[in-house]
């Protein structure tokens, strides 16, 4: 039975339109670049599906804060697409190697805890915030890394989908934060440092672990080098963070001496 | 204050800018800051900040699957490593799998 909700973005398809075929592309890779690119897909179907669990939080949150009715729709909405994207990278992992790996498996949920939060009102905020104006502005910088790397028609297809959706997401975030009380907003002042080096370590250790493995190859189908990951982060740091922040009215000061003093993390 | 030199990022005005959109809005004035002494403490500035200290929101990339001796690990790490020397950058991901738990 399908994990999608047949009145989700798509109402029930898994991308907004057909991934392009990809007998000959797959069928002229080596077999370890397939099985690498199996294996990375066939994971990041499960990392993709334990977002859904995030945006069941920050769901709820939106809906504790009273938040714009849109927003709440557009963060229910999102625990959909988390899960189409999950099905999207099965559907990627099965071109490159069949069903060589089976379903992908369920990872654990987890999340911050912010338990020095003043109130849950506060701890709501900071969710909405840390997952959508953070973790989803420095996905969407990542898949766009890999799509300015990406030659592949059936990778360039799938993080194309990926990224309208991320895009979204994020959306959500910055769009809280303009309407949020300025009570909140100076409140929240205090915790963007906080929840950018938390987040931004996450995203650093993606392309750690990429160090080593990272090829042109692979970039070319749509995993991107180490450097341009690392490359990606600190421009959406500098780029979008700081002065998106501004933008919406918190006080960037000591996230911004910290950028300027290397974003140490 | 809205840093001009970083300006022409595109993800800023298709994330941020264009968001206002969403609250039937046109974005939040900024709101320049009085003065330092309302400034948010640097990282580290004075006792350790717990916040710090906190995983981030976990990420929608870069967990890797292994398969050994008939284990699938799900790793941070993304080479298929014989040895698997750092076991702790893994979970074993169907714990029915391991030999201790086999009947």
């Amino acid at each position: 039975m399908s994990r999608l909700d047949p009145n989700g973005r798509w109402d029930g398809a898994v991308t907004s339109r057909a991934l392009p075929s990809s007998e000959e592309e797959v069928a002229s890779l080596s077999p370890a670049l397939r099985a690498s690119l199996g294996r990375i897909w066939w994971m990041q179907a499960a990392t993709e599906a334990r977002v859904a669990h995030s945006f069941q939080l920050v769901h709820a949150s939106l809906a504790k804060l009273g938040a714009n009715e849109a927003l709440v729709q557009l963060a229910h909405r999102a625990i959909d697409d988390e899960h189409r994207h999950a099905s999207l990278c099965e559907e990627l992992t099965s071109r490159y190697v069949g069903n060589a790996l089976g379903a992908y498996v369920k990872l654990p949920d987890a999340h911050p805890l912010h338990a020095t939060a003043k109130n849950e009102e506060e701890r709501a905020a900071l969710y909405v915030v840390g997952q959508c104006a953070l973790n989803e502005t420095f996905a969407s910088a990542y898949l766009t890394a890999a799509r300015e790397e990406c030659t592949s028609p059936l990778g360039r297809a799938a993080l194309r989908e990926l990224l309208a959706d991320e895009i979204d997401h994020a959306r959500v975030g910055w769009a809280y934060l303009m309407s949020a009380s300025a009570e909140l907003r100076v409140s929240l002042s205090d915790w963007i440092l906080p929840l950018t080096v938390c987040n931004l370590r996450e995203w650093q250790e993606v392309a750690t672990q990429s160090e080593g493995h990272s090829t042109g190859e692979l970039a070319a189908h749509g995993v991107p080098r180490a450097e341009a990951i690392r490359e990606a982060l600190e421009e959406a740091v500098s780029g979008v963070l700081l002065p998106g922040f501004a933008h919406v009215g918190l006080d960037t000061r000591a996230m911004e001496r910290w950028a300027q003093a290397g974003m140490a993390t | 204050m809205l840093y001009p030199q970083h300006m022409t990022h595109r993800l800023l005005h298709t994330l941020v800018f264009s968001s206002a959109a969403l609250v039937g809005g046109c974005g939040a004035a900024h709101v320049t800051p009085t003065s330092d002494a309302s400034a948010p403490p640097d990282a580290g500035a004075d006792a350790p900040d717990v916040r710090y200290c906190e995983a981030g929101w976990p990420t929608t990339k870069g967990q890797f699957r292994h398969d050994r001796d008939g284990v699938v690990y799900s790793c941070s790490h993304p080479m298929e490593n014989p040895e698997m020397p750092d076991l702790s950058m893994c979970c074993v991901i169907r714990p029915e799998d391991l030999p201790e738990n086999q009947p």
